[in-house]
């Protein structure tokens, strides 16, 4: 390959990894040190690519997929966020009761 | 825009000039039109120093401008000796390192940011100088994601069958493989296409970046390993160092090279940051969010998750042990830990399942189950040993060591047989089929070996860290680090691992750098020091640094230029022309019966069905064409394996989808002669109690120009007359019959040939032949391979191999398939010679069909009607008739 070619193609790969990652680290987590935002936005950047080619190219996949995301979601939402309902299964998993 | 005063003072300095000016420089210098580069630009170069020195010195900023000052020199001396190994891409490393260094001497760029600006660019350089050599892809193995990421493209279909390998158990099946770097290999490749590049420059490239990308995570990760203690950014710099120039690190790390370990690695280094980063901030969120987010993107791109969570478990499980006796809980760790792996395994769920499955079952791995279970006990006993110390509850405690009993009934002995059996006693593999593979092997034989070796392929900070390994784990528990303990728990399996395979040489590249770097927090504060103790770790630190650089290979064995030359081999230039053959002139539905090496490259490439690949999945197939090719004596034992695997694609109505698939080709490489004794073994070799087969291969006898005489000399003939003769010795590979040589004496009229033993005696080759049953054969008549050898005595190394050697076949190998194909072409020249001693009938169902290369690669098509000669005629014959 060209010099050039291999600069294209690095800064190209580099910013489609960056861009989208830096915006699930703003949207997860709005409080981190930049330069960890930074470096967790080229790993999180991978994640998109999923999301997008199977939107775009295995739209079957993306069905399955999405119904497990929005039961997934459910799930984190109403156990992990809210206290009250977490409190309320925890509480049911492990506080005595008496018979 | 106003610049403040401070701005304007730092900004007036010449050396910011001479720095970002001369670091450009090595990246243009071939279009600087300056006719003489290798003189011009050293002296341009040295004047720098001088000039820069000067300017350092008058303001009294000579030490802080050392690195910069030693960049500029190391591109002037590389200019000057290009002739050594990879002299013309270090003085541009040496330049980007130039840059950063630079504008941290100069004030414009904190430490850190220079830091990980500099070695981010060197290493994705470094690593990308092999795409500046050839644009194949490298190797064998790297075209498995090739090849799926291709067809991604291709198709817009995640793949969830292989059709085009193993015809006997009906390909195999994908849907619950991970797919997800050759996706992302898909999707860079289509993205990319908007700057007109596409996938092959994606596949190129993809590894070089994941280089660039890993140093920095390293550096970040060693410091959250090494959280709040001294040096701990000395220590990270040292190790993001290390790795960047191990040569271990780049056998994988590196462009041209796309398969999924390179991404993978820095997804591991970036799992391991991750978990680093929220336990010691205590941020669950960050653990739930990120963490599981990264760990299941992992696990749908590579295996190495199984690292992370063996490594964690073991390092927390001796901290518990540890702080039952301290009254230190850890049950912090393993929330974390728990909490990655469980949304992680959902995630990657999501992705990865069949297609008429909303949700995949598949069982996670056994050395993960394992692990999660050795955390939860070794945790839950730590919990239950402190509670009366502690404010955890009885029933919480029960619920922990509950959860342990449940998974160790459920899921014990097969995930703590796969943890034994994989994870760390028996990394050596029993099989037939993987003995004959070269990373399957151990590195080395003995302990000293391995010592020795240790530092040609990681550097001497991997014998620092074989050093290191009982104080990390003693520092870890005495000063209660978990980063420490995690440093030990990956460091230990995988120095132990790589001494007995030779396969983990990429993978422990990671725990033999950060270990390495260890020693560096024990290195100077402050002044104070430099009369201490501590001057002695801050000097080895500073060997080794330079050790690492191209100077290093004038102090040591470790030559660090290495990493450039990761490359595609001659195999598979060779093969490139019978590769766009079968592409282009074969139909879609060919099929070829080749040895699995060329698997991945016949799909890949040529878009053509094989019998078997890289994958070495059923053995049995392996074995099958080990016998077509090593085993079957006559063309009818032979042809009897062709007729069963057409018929596996002939009954399988799968392959009626590809118009059926026709058995058609053979393909036989000069490589395949090295390989022969491997083939013979498994060939030979039992695959149901796995005993070994046959130890035997061809003999390789390679022109010694160094023992032939070429020019000739004056020797008298039986007539007692003077005559010319020259003499050709072929000095010959290891073989049972203690064949040290082949000799030639060439005369005008005669060609004498004598077999010279490892003794050294002499035997008329025709007494030996009929002596040990054996022939001489080629690829090439034996006068070409004379005559080349006699011509070129002095290019022998750029000449095709099929002129400058013979093979020497003994027993049963003379009537190998492998040898009436490769080599019947021109046996009767052989025969003439007197060198060869055989009885084989013109083949009836394999013809000639092309030679590539100069009989690099040679392929026969498949005939289903037998070939008869009548006279001169050769005919098919057709229900009945010729």
């Amino acid at each position: 390959m060209e010099p050039l070619s291999i600069f294209i193609v690095l800064v190209f790969m580099a910013v489609v990894l960056f861009i989208p990652g830096m915006a699930i680290s703003y949207v997860a987590i709005p409080d981190m040190e930049l330069q960890y935002r930074i470096v967790f936005s080229f790993v999180l950047g991978v994640v998109p690519i999923f999301v997008v080619y199977m939107l775009v190219k295995d739209k079957f996949m993306m069905f399955n997929s999405s119904t497990n995301l929005a039961v997934l979601f459910i799930f984190v939402a109403v156990v992990l966020v809210r206290n009250d309902a977490r409190n309320r299964i925890i509480n049911w998993l492990f506080v005595k009761r008496s018979v | 825009m106003q610049l403040n005063d401070e701005t304007k003072v730092r900004l007036n300095n010449p050396l910011i000039v001479i720095y970002i000016l001369l670091s450009f420089v090595p990246l243009f210098s071939s279009k600087l039109g300056i006719s003489d580069v290798n003189t011009i630009l050293p002296i341009f170069y040295c004047a720098a120093v001088l000039l820069s020195a000067h300017f350092a010195l008058r303001r009294k900023e000579l030490v802080r401008n050392f690195i910069p000052i030693l960049c500029l020199a190391s591109i002037g001396a590389f200019f000057y000796i290009p002739n050594s190994p990879g002299a013309i891409y270090w003085p541009t490393a040496f330049g980007l390192g130039l840059l950063a260094s630079g504008l941290w001497a100069t004030k414009l760029c904190k430490t850190e940011v220079a830091f990980i600006l500099g070695i981010f660019l060197v290493s994705t350089y470094i690593h990308s100088v092999p795409v500046l050599l050839t644009d194949y892809i490298e190797e064998i193995d790297p075209y498995y994601d090739y090849k799926w990421g291709m067809m991604m493209g291709d198709t817009g279909q995640i793949p969830v069958h292989d059709w085009w390998t193993y015809p006997k158990i009906g390909g195999l099946d994908r849907s619950l493989m991970p797919f997800g770097f050759a996706a992302s290999m898909a999707y860079m490749g289509q993205l990319l296409t908007v700057v007109g590049q596409g996938y092959h420059q994606a596949a190129l490239m993809i590894s070089a970046l994941a280089a660039g990308l890993s140093v920095v995570v390293i550096y970040f990760l060693i410091k959250e390993l090494l959280y709040k203690k001294e040096n701990a950014h000395l220590v990270a710099m040292f190790g993001a160092f290390i790795l960047m120039l191990s040569i271990g690190w780049s056998t994988k790390a590196h462009a041209t090279d796309s398969e999924n370990d390179a991404f993978g690695g820095f997804m591991l280094l970036s799992l391991f940051l991750c978990y680093m980063y929220a336990t010691n901030r205590g941020n669950l969120r960050f653990s739930l969010i990120i963490g599981g987010i990264i760990y299941g993107t992992f696990v749908t791109i590579w295996d190495g998750h199984k690292i992370f969570t063996m490594v964690v478990s073991f390092a927390v499980a001796i901290l518990s042990f540890f702080g039952i006796f301290n009254g230190k809980r850890t049950i912090e760790y393993l929330k974390h830990y728990g909490g990655m792996i469980l949304i992680g395994n959902l995630l990657w769920r999501l992705v990865i399942h069949k297609p008429d499955q909303i949700f995949s079952t598949l069982m996670p791995s056994g050395i993960e189950l394992a692990s999660f279970a050795f955390i939860v006990f070794a945790v839950g006993l730590n919990e239950f040993m402190l509670r009366y110390k502690s404010k955890v509850s009885d029933h919480q405690i029960i619920a922990i060591v509950g959860a342990f009993l449940i998974g160790g009934i459920i899921f014990g002995p097969t995930a703590w047989y796969n943890f034994y059996k994989v994870g760390f006693v028996d990394v050596g593999q029993p099989s037939v089929v993987f003995k004959t593979i070269a990373e399957q092997q151990p590195f080395a034989a003995s302990i000293g070996e391995y010592i020795t070796n240790l530092g040609n392929v990681y550097g001497l900070a991997s014998i620092v860290a074989l050093l290191c390994i009982p104080f990390i784990l003693y520092i870890g528990i005495k000063e209660w680090n978990l980063g420490d303990v995690i440093i030990f728990c990956w460091m230990v399996p995988f120095a132990w691992g790589f001494y007995h395979k030779s396969q983990y040489i990429f993978l422990a590249s990671i725990p033999f750098a950060i270990a390495g770097a260890w020693f560096v927090r024990y290195s100077i504060l402050d002044k104070k020091d430099y009369d201490g103790l501590r001057i002695m770790p801050t000097m080895i630190a500073i060997f080794i640094v330079l050790s690492y650089t191209p100077w290093g290979g004038l102090m040591t064995k470790y030559d660090s230029s290495a990493i450039f030359y990761n490359v595609a081999s001659y195999d598979r230039m060779g093969w490139e022309s019978t590769l766009q053959y079968f592409k282009i002139s074969t139909p879609a539905n060919t099929s070829v019966i080749t040895w699995w090496d060329y698997g991945h490259w016949l799909t890949a490439v040529s878009h053509k069905f094989v019998l078997i690949d890289n994958l070495q999945y059923d053995h049995w197939e392996i074995q099958d064409v080990a016998k077509f090719f090593m085993k079957a004596t006559t063309e009818d034992d032979a042809y009897k394996i062709i007729e069963k695997y057409q018929g596996y694609y002939d009954n399988n109505s799968a392959y009626k989808a590809f118009g059926g698939v026709g058995l058609d080709y053979v393909a036989i490489d000069w490589t395949m002669i090295g390989k022969s004794g491997a083939m013979r073994f498994i060939a030979t070799g039992n695959l149901t109690n796995q005993a070994d087969g046959e130890y035997d291969a061809y003999t390789q006898c390679g022109f010694a120009p160094q023992y032939s005489n070429v020019n000739g000399s004056l020797v008298t003939d039986d007539k007692g007359a003077f005559t010319m003769q020259k003499t050709l010795v072929y000095a010959c590979t290891y073989n049972k019959d203690n064949l040290g040589a082949i000799q030639f004496d060439v005369r005008s009229d005669t060609v004498n040939v004598v077999a010279i033993d490892v003794n050294g005696n002499r035997i008329p080759w025709s007494s030996w032949m009929a002596a040990h049953k054996s022939s001489i054969f080629g690829v090439k008549k034996p006068e070409e391979i004379l005559t080349v050898c006699m011509q070129y005595p002095d290019r022998i190394n750029n000449i095709p191999p099929t002129y400058t050697n013979f093979v020497y076949a003994s027993g049963d190998f003379r009537n190998f398939m492998m040898s009436r194909l490769y080599f019947g072409e021109n046996i009767d020249s052989f025969k003439q010679m007197g060198l060869a001693d055989v009885d084989w009938k013109p083949l009836k169902h394999f013809v000639k069909d092309k030679s590539f290369e100069e009989g690099f690669v040679e392929t026969w098509k498949i005939v289903r009607n037998p070939i008869v000669s009548i006279g001169n005629i050769t005919k098919e014959v057709v229900n009945g008739t010729a």
